[in-house]
Order: C-alpha cells, then structure tokens, then sequence
C-alpha cells in the first residue's frame, strides 16, 4: 500500500485515485474470509411496530399545513409512542447530498416540526446524525453542507442536537455483514447508528443518476463510509449497477430505521440528487408519507416520481425492491400493505 | 488490515481532494468584478476525481461527456443568493452535448447576442465554446428571473468562444 508518502506525492492524482480504488476493490472482495477478525452483525431491530391486521401500514397524507399534515399522519400510524419500548433517544437521518435546499436536501423545518412530535410523545433526546464532510478540507468539512443550509440554527431552536462526523476517519465506522447479502464483504455503519435505539429516517423524492431513484433506500449511502459509497458509484458509473443496486440494500440493511417519513410536499425529477445535474422541482405534490418499511415507502414513493415525471417509469427501481425483499428487509408489494391515504 | 486499507483510500482521496477548494477561480470572476454582486464564499474546484464529492450521484451524466474541471461561486445581488456551476468541458462540442441533455426546449431564448440559453426563473444554462454554464438561484422555486439572468449574461459575456444557437440534441 501506500507507505512512503513522499514517492506518493510524485505520482500524478490519476495514478493515486487508481491505486485507491485498487485497495478498496480488494476490500469490496472480501478481505474479512482473508483475516481472523470479522465483521458485526448489521444494527438489530425489532420487527416493524407500524403495522394493522399483520400489514405493515403506510400512511400518506396530502395537505399544506406540515404540522396539521404531521399530525394526522402520526395518529393514523398509531402514535409515536410505540417507538419508546425501544428507548427514549432517537437519532434522525436526512439527507444532506450537497448544499442546495429542499427538495435536494431534507427542509430543516421538517426535522423541526418531526422532533416537536417525538418530544411531545416523551422523547428526551433527538438528535439528527449526519457525515457528509472531512475535517481536512474546508470546502468540505462535516458540517459545511448543514451550516451552509442554516440547519443548526434551526434545529438547535428546537433542542433537537446536530452531531456530523468525518467521512475520513476510519475508527467512527463499524464493518457490518449479513451473512445473507450476496456481496460477501462488510460495510462500515457508523457506530452512532450502530449503537442508537430508535432510528428515524427523513428522505426526501428525487431521480437520481446511476441509481435511477432515491428514497428511503438510497438514503443510507450516507450512513456508511466514504471508501463504500465511492467504490458503489465508481462501479455504477462503470455500468455495473446490479452491484450498485445490491449495496444500495445492503446499505439500508445495516441501518434498518424503525420508521420513514418522506417530505414529498415538492420532489426533484428527471434528473439528480442535485440540482447540478439537471434535475427539475416539482412543487405542489403536498404530501408526506410515514411507515415503517422502508421497502414499501420506496414503492409508494416511486409511483409518486412515475406520476410527476414523464421519463421515471417503475422498472428502474424493480430491481433494488427485489432485493431487498429477498432480505426480508420489507415488502414492495402494495396489495400487501395497508395503505391509509388522508387529504386535508 | 481492513483499517490500513480504509486509511489508504482515505489518503488517495485526501490528496484528490486537495486539488479542490479554494484557490484559482478560474473563469468565474469575484463578485465585484462582475458589477452589482459580493462573494459569499470562497470559490471551490473540483476535478474528475473529485466531482463525486460536489455532485454525488450526478457526476455520472457529466464525466461521461467529457469533463475537465467545475468551478463553483456563490454571489449576492441584494436579497438574492446565486451560484455559478462552470463545467470546462473537453471540447465545445462536448459543452455543447451537456447543455443539450440538461436544457428546457420550452425555455430557450437568446441570453446574450449569438448565444441561446435554457432560462426559467431559477435557473439558466448555456454552453459557449467549450465552457457549460449553470447559475441558480439558491431557492429553486424563486419566481423572480431578473437576477439569476442578470448574472449568467454577465459571466457568459466573459466567456471565449461561440455560443449555442443550435443545441446538438442528446
């Protein structure tokens, strides 16, 4: 490997990035069947408590006042407070892809108005997780893209706590396997997911490059290390997207958030996760959607896209909702969930 | 081992990442030097091993036409706050494809004389020469065009080469 930094600095930045992806292309081959050590199990979660008649329950209500909306959605759920058997602490996960504002990103307004009804159903913690940075660079700090975006200043209002971490540093991740993931190496969670009793996902509706689509699935890219989201986009953008669709699951396996609420008042299409690579905002969609699989959330919300945007259609996410529902990590079949559909 | 090949990729993007962050603009020019606008951050750039970490999954559709180099600025005008995506493309032609496959048909009109864009309220693009340009208004639904419009005509007008009058379709 790289052990002389000096005849590093010699080589051009081609030459490095190759010699770095070589060392994490023999990582994603499974260094751990190599090594005495191994890997932990992915993040353990009780079975969806969001459920009606034995279905797992989704809810989706259309409206324009978000705390009315939230509310409604929340009673139908059941109440949050089937979540505190699991603990009194939740950590959220939005998504901070890049300093542009909702729909790119998760509204700060939206963690706001969700951490008042966590606290309200007796909560004592709630703090949102992000490692999106590195301390190395300014222009890409963990907290760059947050503090670009106005989101402390928000959230900290509410006394909701803003913790990122370093993409970079090896020692926050964790290497986790399923054993019955079909890529046979481990992926690095972060051990603050790792280790949270309640973790509550907050995606947002966007097309997405080489994943097609991003949701409650895709969310997860940013709960893992660095080295295993540029090695998944690096075979994407090969064309290797069957890879890509199989680590997008596994990424989302090792997290395994006990509840999803999707901010679909607006959703970016036909192009993303960023405003940069020509994706177009479509206002006026007025709804959220609240359930715990993420499986079916995706499917619901992919029908959402197909709607808005004349060039998705549903075939492009059939293949990572395959996957993971042989992982039994949810159903993508929507005849099988109990739908509750609320217009206010 | 695991942990000396998690450092060791941490280090090649390390040393890929310092060829980004601030330092030559490039052909985006300082706020002031533009008329009526202030910098709101320093200018950031970005190669094709580091284009990943600006635009995450959207980097795809770009290197693959033949990217060389993004510059990115933030700027003031009043209330408003904009950003200017510069794409240095290998070539115009390849410009030229990128613009293509991101502009709103409905929304072409000519930006600045010999040179089309896509122009909607919070957003133009255009290519000139081999050079794409992207400026937005930081809120994606502002319903006011005349600033972001301002700023792109501004830059483009800096800008060597031709501009698309006829958009190669993608």
């Amino acid at each position: 490997m790289i052990a002389d930094p000096a005849k590093t600095l010699r080589l051009t930045r081609r030459d490095l990035f190759r010699v770095g992806i070589g060392a994490g292309g023999a990582l994603a081959a499974g260094l751990s069947s190599s090594c005495a050590w191994s890997p932990a199990p992915c993040r353990e979660v009780a079975p969806n408590p969001f459920t009606q008649g034995g279905r797992p329950l989704l809810v989706a209500v259309q409206g324009e006042d978000l705390d009315a909306m939230l509310q409604a959605g929340i009673e139908a759920l059941g109440g949050l407070d089937r979540l505190l058997s699991f603990g009194h602490e939740a950590v959220f996960r939005a998504n901070y892809v890049a300093r542009q504002p909702y729909p790119v990103t998760t509204a700060p307004e939206f963690i706001a108005a969700v951490g008042r009804e966590l606290k309200t159903c007796g909560f004592r913690r709630r703090t949102l997780f992000d490692s999106h940075g590195s301390a190395l660079l300014t222009a890409s700090a963990p907290d760059a893209i947050m503090r670009g975006l106005g989101v402390h200043e928000h959230l900290e209002k509410e006394g909701i706590e803003v913790v990122t971490r370093d993409f970079l540093d090896a020692g926050e991740f964790r290497p986790v396997r399923n054993a019955a993931w079909r890529i046979s190496s481990p992926v690095g969670l972060h051990r603050m997911l790792h280790e949270a009793a309640v973790v509550i996902s907050l995606p947002v509706v966007k097309r997405h490059g080489a994943a097609r689509f991003t949701c409650a699935l895709k969310m997860h890219f940013g709960s893992v290390a660095m080295s295993d989201r540029i090695i998944t986009h690096q075979k994407g953008m090969r064309g290797d997207s069957e890879f890509l669709d199989e680590r997008l699951v596994n990424f989302a396996d090792a997290v395994k958030p006990q509840l999803n609420i999707v901010d679909a008042r607006a959703i970016l299409t036909r192009s993303g996760p960023t405003l940069s690579a020509g994706g177009r905002v479509v206002r006026d969609v007025n709804r959220i959607i609240l359930c715990g699989d993420m499986v079916a959330t995706d499917a619901y919300c992919a029908r959402l896209m197909a709607e808005h945007d004349e060039t998705f259609s549903l075939d492009m996410v059939e293949r990572q909702l395959k996957i993971a529902g042989a992982l039994k990590i949810g159903t993508a079949d929507l005849d099988a969930v109990r739908i509750v559909e609320i217009k206010l | 081992m695991i942990d000396l090949l998690i450092r060791s990729l941490s280090l090649t993007l390390l040393l890929g990442l310092l060829g980004c962050g601030s330092g030559n603009p490039g052909a985006l020019p300082a706020g002031p030097d533009l008329g009526p606008y202030s910098d709101l951050d320093q200018p950031e750039n970005y190669t094709g091993a580091t284009l990943y970490a600006y635009m995450n999954g959207g980097a795809e559709v770009i290197l693959q036409k033949g990217f060389s180099r993004l510059t990115v600025r933030r700027y003031a005008r009043g209330t408003d706050e904009l950003i200017a995506e510069l794409f240095e493309m290998k070539d115009s032609r390849a410009a030229a494809l990128l613009y293509g496959g991101m502009r709103r048909p409905e929304a072409e009109a000519e930006l600045i004389p010999g040179c089309v864009g896509s122009i909607t309220p919070a957003e133009v693009l255009l290519a000139k020469g081999r050079y794409f340009l992207l400026c937005r208004n930081e809120d994606p639904m502002a319903a006011d065009g005349a600033a972001v419009r301002d700023l792109a005509s501004r830059i483009a007008e800096r800008l060597p080469g031709e501009g698309t009058d006829n958009p190669t379709r993608n």
